[in-house]
């Protein structure tokens, strides 16, 4: 069976080369392949040296990937090759299309949208200067979809893609009916509608998500966006079985397209719909399933390997730009040594002036590529912590607010049953809800150090207290030396989590009787001492694994110092002092 | 009849909130309140006895809003009814007027005794704030002005006793196999910690604390 089957597939890849040898013909787009018929398709068009192949086949991939597993490593790697090829190739309407097709995914990760805004700049640009009316229009709506549903881009003199959102919105919607294309009015329509009900218009909102739900093609994201957000205004509007109904439509289409992004936003929207209908037994399955899709994408290493891969990707796409560059300069110093022998002295003048350039050249990619890392870095870690902060606020004030409520029902409804039903049934019920709320509290404050906003040394109080209860067997002291001067949020944030994470590894790998935290306050910066007697470690074996390399960069990204001193069977001891003022502030 | 207003942003939770308390007879809630504007028309236009307050809106700090109504209406009680169990908020809480700090998934009977108990003019405090409290009582801080023995750590003690035995940093670094920034790192604090500005003062003092003989 197996071999019959390899057996159909090579005789239909060969047909396929045959096709496009004799006729120069390409593998359709809109049609699906496997990935063993891909891959021999690459392997022809390598052998071939087809660009243009290698970039459709790649783009292919790309598309199958995004099928089964939508956000992931494998998807925007494809798209990723697919684009260098097309752009080896000249073809640049290819190149832009498979550019947005990473865009639109990065469009939903909060720690890369910023990346898909440069990239549908870019192709804006592009569209612009040749005056392709139909795709501007498109990237118009890209743009103002992230300026839109993304809020930090909304706001801020310098986040904001647009001056003036509405007003972009409004002439763009006027261009999309110029155009006559229904699927650009559709969109546009449905951005409106998402403006209108972040603003709370509710009527307004239904009147433009009606009119793009008309227009929508049936199991398409813009249907699933449409349903999505009706059901929200319904849910606004305290409508709740309208709500569900919507809801339920598109949680199926999101399960179709296998939106994972939408799915957890849809179940929490269910579950919280539920709760307030009082149908506990829905409520709590929605409330399972927005924590499991919540786990799909953000905390699968999925999410965390494509944004890490894509960013090292690109680093290596300036650096092969740099070694080219290189050659090119071997070759010229080729050339310019004959012309040394021919004549010689303008030669050595032509020669030096020609050399200095290179190395400022040179130096200048160098520099290029040191600030490109830093800047991915700094952009990595940034998006990490705004999309902590969302996760953490939406499970506090979501899934925690909600249990509560339900804990509040149960309370209110304690005094009709008797005193056995009150022991056997309602008790462990609440007792189990109580559970549920610590470890809400917990996750939460872990992603989302709340006290933080009241004070840097007050907060690492309660860290030490909370890691001194989960360690009864170790002892857990804090000392802080010095006036606490006025420390900006996010070096607080930062420090706080190198902090975490040190007294997490003393906890947990150091397996250490006592744990000291010094805190020597300055009013230029702060120094930070964290000690165990623990088994230490053989800082030459372990290097930067261990999440040292982890507290290396932040600590890096802060502009301080860290030392470690460790040894087997000596204990730890790690020093940080970092400057109260970030001097990477201001990079871009 | 004890007039009480709920601060909270989540409707949900407050409208459960309000269900909890139809039974009882001596309780009244005038309103709900889903931001610190919303409330301060309700608390200028009525007598309200109870605030029922939480700590994360989204106009203003729970923590500000209560200091503010405590100021103005010096008659109104404080109740905390939050989500978040941080010893340092709670602590806040109860200095910024607070007079009782309950935590969301609070039981009906507690919820009831505390409206009551601070109705009365009394602060009601739980067990499980009780031991929150008790335990993060601050240990007496070893001010290095206020004199007192200072605690040292392990290395700290190494480096010290090198320091006396009159070593310089290059020989220290290499008798402990640590860079020289790290000893530079110890000597500062150990300076920080024993309150002076120089080494002999600080070995003076180290011999004084018997760290060293």
């Amino acid at each position: 069976m197996n071999l019959f089957r390899k057996i159909l597939s090579s005789l239909f890849c060969t047909l396929l080369f045959c096709a496009a040898w004799a006729q120069k013909q390409y593998p359709d787009l809109k049609d699906r392949y496997s990935p063993p018929q891909i891959d021999s398709l690459i392997k022809i068009y390598k052998a071939n040296n087809d660009a243009r192949g290698l970039g459709i086949a790649y783009e292919l991939k790309g598309i199958f990937f995004q099928n089964i597993y939508f956000y992931s490593t494998a998807t925007v790697n494809n798209f990723f090759i697919s684009s260098q090829y097309y752009f080896k190739n000249d073809d640049f309407e290819s190149y832009y299309r498979v550019k947005k097709r990473i865009a639109d995914l990065f469009s939903i990760d909060d720690a890369m949208y910023t990346r898909a805004v440069d990239y549908y700049r870019e192709a804006l640009g592009y569209f612009q200067e040749r005056g392709d009316v139909s795709e501007i229009a498109g990237y118009k709506l890209d743009l103002l979809n992230i300026a839109i549903n993304k809020d930090s881009l909304r706001e801020g003199p310098n986040g904001s893609i647009f001056p003036d959102v509405v007003q972009t919105l409004k002439t763009t919607i006027e261009q999309c009916k110029k155009l006559q294309d229904k699927s650009y009015l559709t969109y546009a329509y449905n951005l409106y509608a998402s403006y209108l009900l972040q603003k709370r218009e509710l009527d307004e909102a239904e009147n433009y998500i009606d009119m793009s739900l008309k227009m929508s093609e049936p199991k398409t994201q813009l249907e699933l966006l449409n349903f999505f957000h009706k059901g929200l205004i319904k849910k606004l509007k305290n409508n709740l079985p309208e709500a569900v109904v919507l809801l339920r439509k598109s949680e199926l289409i999101a399960e179709i397209r296998n939106n994972k992004y939408l799915m957890q936003l849809i179940c929490q929207n269910l579950a919280e719909c539920y709760t307030a209908l009082n149908n506990q037994a829905e409520a709590i399955n929605y409330w399972k399933k927005t924590a499991a899709a919540f786990n799909r994408f953000y905390n699968s290493g999925e999410t965390q390997l494509t944004r890490n891969e894509f960013t090292s990707n690109e680093l290596r796409v300036i650096t092969m730009e740099q070694q080219l560059a290189e050659q090119k300069q071997r070759y010229w110093n080729a050339i310019l040594y004959s012309i040394f022998v021919a004549l010689v002295l303008s030669g050595i003048i032509a020669y030096l002036i020609f050399k200095s350039r290179m190395r400022e050249k040179d130096l200048i990619n160098q520099r290029k590529i040191s600030a490109l890392e830093l800047k991915s870095m700094k952009s990595l870690i940034e998006g990490q912590e705004k999309e902590r902060n969302r996760v953490a606020k939406d499970l506090h004030d979501g899934l925690g607010a909600n249990l509560s409520s339900i804990k509040l029902f149960i309370e209110s409804q304690r005094d009709k049953y008797d005193a056995t039903i009150q022991t056997q049934f309602l008790n462990p019920l609440a007792k189990n809800i109580d559970d549920a709320c610590l470890e809400t509290r917990s996750i939460s404050h872990d992603l989302r150090p709340f006290s933080l906003k009241y004070g840097f040394n007050s907060a690492l109080g309660d860290l030490v207290k909370k890691v001194q209860t989960a360690l009864p067997q170790t002892e857990v002291i804090f000392h802080s030396y010095g006036e606490e001067p006025q420390i900006g949020e996010e070096i607080a944030l930062m420090v706080y989590r190198i902090v975490q994470e040190l007294l997490n590894n003393a906890a947990k790998y150091a397996k250490a009787t006592q744990i000291t935290l010094q805190i020597f306050y300055e009013p230029e910066q702060l120094s930070v001492h964290v000690e165990d007697d623990g088994q230490g470690f053989d800082l030459q074996k372990v290097k930067e694994g261990n999440g040292l390399g982890n507290i290396r960069s932040r600590v890096d990204y802060l502009g301080g110092q860290v030392i470690w001193q460790a040894a087997p069977q000596q204990g730890t001891a790690v020093i940080l002092s970092i400057p109260l003022q970030n001097p990477f502030k201001n990079l871009g | 009849m004890i007039k009480v207003t709920i601060v909270d942003d989540h409707v949900i939770f407050a409208e459960g909130l309000e269900s909890i308390f139809s039974d009882a007879h001596d309780i009244q809630i005038l309103a709900r309140c889903h931001n610190a504007e919303a409330f301060w028309t309700v608390m200028d236009s009525n007598n309200i006895d109870v605030v029922l307050l939480d700590i994360s809106l989204p106009d203003v700090s729970g923590l500000n809003l209560c200091e503010q109504i405590v100021r103005k209406y010096p008659n109104t009680r404080v109740i905390a009814l939050t989500m978040h169990d941080e010893p340092s908020l709670v602590k806040k809480m109860i200095k910024k007027g607070a007079m009782a700090y309950l935590l969301k998934n609070t039981t009906k009977s507690e919820l009831l005794a505390a409206i009551r108990t601070v109705y009365s003019g009394k602060k009601y405090y739980n067990e499980n704030l009780m031991q929150l409290l008790l335990e993060s009582e601050d240990k007496p801080k070893k001010n290095p002005a206020m004199g007192g023995r200072p605690h040292l750590t392990r290395r700290e003690k190494e480096v010290l006793e090198l320091i006396a035995e009159g070593l310089t940093t290059q020989q220290i670094a290499d008798k402990l196999f640590v860079t020289i920034k790290a000893v530079e790192f110890h000597r500062s604090s150990l300076l920080t910690k024993f309150g002076t500005q120089n080494t002999p003062s600080m070995i003076k003092e180290a011999i004084e604390y018997e760290f060293i003989s």
